[in-house]
């Protein structure tokens, strides 16, 4: 049922390497979802009951790490990804195959050779616009996280799907789920339901990426239902020089269009893909204030923003506490929500000009983010709130 | 596939930007040192380049890449990642996000087109204002070099209101010059003293090794050696543009074979032209030595 190769492959990767991964595809004759489902639950019982045996050892006995198993459809199957430190390889995998085998399912494991997709650059022209879904803030241990509420969640995360779907025809689209490798969506393949099945994978922990890119530039969708963020990156080509300008209208419409869904929103420029998915841009691609910015922020932002940005969106939480001042143009939407954009669009969105960049002068200018934060600065996330009972 | 997984003949232009050197020590290791209240390490000499020069220099890079202006996209390294630009514009608003983070800025850039007969390409060293501009590929390799030399003397020459030093070579291994192509696609460094040749911080005082096509700034300022196998152009900024007689010698023909084992081993047998054996004599006091190197003083002349 294990292909030679699979544990030949297993031993010289753990040679070359003390964090050994390795793909395989299980191939068997059950339709591809009830393969994935028993499968699942095979390496579920098995790793488990591996783990819990780890709990007790007698002194001086190592724990084994089991490693991570994740599993995914594929076209010829069903993808079980282990890596992750996973020092019994050898021996789970026999016990997986037991498992099947009591559970009546034959089928055969051998390397997967993962196909090739394309990927965004690492450094890029790109907006983002980074949301926060309707839901709650709850306590988790000493801390507090956002709880998006699922269907708001899945609307935002559908309207997403469609913008990023709207790029040209000669676009080629991938789907990364946790910490899967990253998997082409084929013509046949229904996007969005794929999508929501990696939400629903994702319930807990990581993020959910779709890509769609082109000659011209690409366009992710990337959520993370654990934290109800829900981010859009657009970015290559077509955000150079006057590109902006389109990209921020119809990030802005997206906007309003899923706003009352939304609890916060901001609108940046930025350089790095793969921060902005993964919501860190703000430590790790904007310019920093005197007191360095938390992510302690996320989950507070239905009533406090976590910088001041040349577009926001603010929800519900906000109603009567809106900046005020000459640079801000309101626009209201329904309930209390609101769009507020700095009049001057082109100064936070156009990017670094080559001299000023040279010269350590940030984009946006120093100046002007010390004038936005002033206007911002009752509504804008202090450590001390996160640090309240 | 491109040029830069590929051997191509090809003509450099290597090109120091104007700045200044000093010691540097990492913030990371300041703070250490001042959390501990220990003396800061010594630090490492490097070259920090101006920003006005800089920005001109890649301009005149830019031009260069973007010549003759074609519709294809141009092709970029930036970040190790390899991407293409609809227009120059494009590339210099990339530039200047690289630019922008202190840590990408440390990666080469590098810009590029390529046809089935030639290439053209720059590189850009953001931290250390190391510049280089390369032509080659088939027409080269098949003996056309005058316009290529000709187009990079003119470079070198123009370089002159914003560069230290600078110099041409002809070489085969596009990659390298991304890094320093005098480590493994240049002779054997027999002058130099150890292996490792390559482009320096003291650039603007010392010579690497001598070139067929050589600009020297101001800090050669009355050391330039004369010889009756060079002649002298004196250039704006006290810059001086010193060309062999027979630019051929130096750019008409392929380098001989040179592998890693010849330029680390520099085996006195081996087979270097001539005219470079000669111009290393004749450039013997303007350059750089390892012992320099090794001794990496602020002011090398002092």
């Amino acid at each position: 049922m294990v292909a030679d190769r699979v544990w030949e492959d297993w031993r010289a990767k753990s040679v070359d390497s003390s964090k050994p991964w390795t793909a395989l595809l299980f191939a068997s004759e059950l339709e591809t979802e009830n393969a994935r489902r028993k499968l699942a639950g095979a390496v579920g019982r098995v790793v488990s009951q591996f783990e819990q045996s780890q709990d007790n050892l007698s002194d001086g006995v190592d724990e084994v790490p089991a490693g991570a198993w994740n599993l995914a459809k594929v076209p010829e199957g069903v993808m079980l990804t282990v890596g992750e430190k996973c020092g019994a390889f050898e021996l789970l995998l026999k016990r997986v195959v037991e498992e099947l085998e009591r559970d009546g399912v034959t089928g055969s494991f051998d390397l997967y050779q993962l196909p090739e997709v394309p990927r965004p650059p690492k450094l890029t022209d790109l907006l983002e616009a980074r949301l926060r879904v309707s839901g709650e803030r709850v306590p988790q241990g000493y801390h507090f996280r956002w709880a998006a509420d699922s269907d708001s969640l899945w609307r935002v995360a559908s309207v997403g799907a469609g913008w990023c779907l709207q790029n040209p025809a000669d676009r080629e689209l991938t789907l990364t789920v946790r910490t899967l490798p990253t998997l082409p969506v084929r013509a046949g393949d229904d996007a969005e339901a794929l999508l929501r099945e990696g939400i629903a994978s994702a319930q807990n922990l990581g993020v959910v990426v779709l890509r769609s890119i082109c000659a011209a530039g690409f366009r992710s969708l990337t959520v993370e239902p654990s934290a109800g963020r829900v981010t859009l990156v657009d970015g290559g080509s077509s955000i150079a020089g006057d590109g902006w300008l389109d990209s921020a209208r119809e990030l802005t419409d997206f906007i309003r269009t899923a706003s009352r869904d939304l609890v916060y929103g901001f609108v940046k420029r930025g350089s790095f893909t793969s921060a902005a998915e993964f919501g860190i841009s703000l430590t790790q691609d904007w310019p920093q204030p005197e007191s360095r910015l938390t992510p302690r922020g996320g989950p507070f932002e239905d009533r406090y923003v976590p910088d001041a940005f040349g577009i926001q969106y603010l929800g519900p939480g906000f109603a009567g506490r809106l900046p005020e001042g000459p640079d801000w143009r309101h626009t209201r939407l329904d309930g209390d929500r609101a769009l507020v954009e700095h009049r001057d669009l082109d100064a936070w969105l156009r990017g670094p000009r080559l001299e000023d960049a040279l010269k350590g002068i940030t984009a946006p200018s120093a100046d002007l983010l010390a004038g936005a934060r002033k206007d911002f600065a009752p509504i804008v996330f202090r450590q001390e709130l996160a640090e309240q009972p | 596939m491109s040029v830069l997984d590929e051997a191509q003949e090809l003509l450099e232009c290597h090109l120091r930007v104007r700045g200044e050197r000093r010691i540097y020590i990492a913030p990371s290791e300041l703070e250490i040192a001042r959390r501990l209240g220990r003396q800061p390490p010594p630090g490492e000499v490097r070259w920090f380049p101006s920003s006005e020069y800089l920005r001109q220099g890649i301009e005149a890079a830019l031009d260069w890449v973007a010549t003759p202006a074609t519709s294809d996209p141009l092709r970029l390294l930036v970040l190790g990642d390899r991407q293409t630009a609809a227009s120059v514009d494009e590339v210099r608003g990339r530039i200047a996000a690289v630019a922008a983070d202190p840590h990408a800025a440390t990666f080469t850039i590098a810009v590029w087109w390529e046809s089935p007969s030639a290439f053209r390409l720059m590189s850009l060293g953001l931290s250390t204002g190391n510049i280089s501009l390369a032509e080659g590929g088939a027409d080269l390799a098949g003996g056309s070099w005058q316009t290529t030399y000709e187009a990079l003397l003119e470079q070198l020459r123009s370089a002159a209101e914003w560069a230290a030093y600078g110099f041409i070579k002809r070489g085969r291994r596009p990659k390298d010059i991304l890094y320093s192509s005098l480590t493994y696609d240049w002779l054997p460094a027999m002058h130099y003293g150890s292996y490792n040749l390559g482009n320096s911080v003291y650039e603007d005082v010392l010579a690497s090794d001598a070139f067929g096509a050589q600009l020297f700034g101001s800090g050669y300022a009355g050391r330039i050696p004369s010889d009756p196998d060079w002649t002298r152009e004196d250039l704006e900024e006290d810059a001086t543009l010193v060309l062999h007689q027979d630019p051929g010698a130096w750019y008409g023909r392929p380098l001989p074979p040179i592998t890693p084992e010849d330029c680390i081993a520099r085996d006195p047998s081996y087979p270097t032209p001539e005219v470079v054996v000669r111009a290393r004599e004749a450039f013997a006091g303007i350059l750089l030595t390892a012992d320099v190197r090794r001794k990496g003083a602020l002011d090398p002349l002092a």
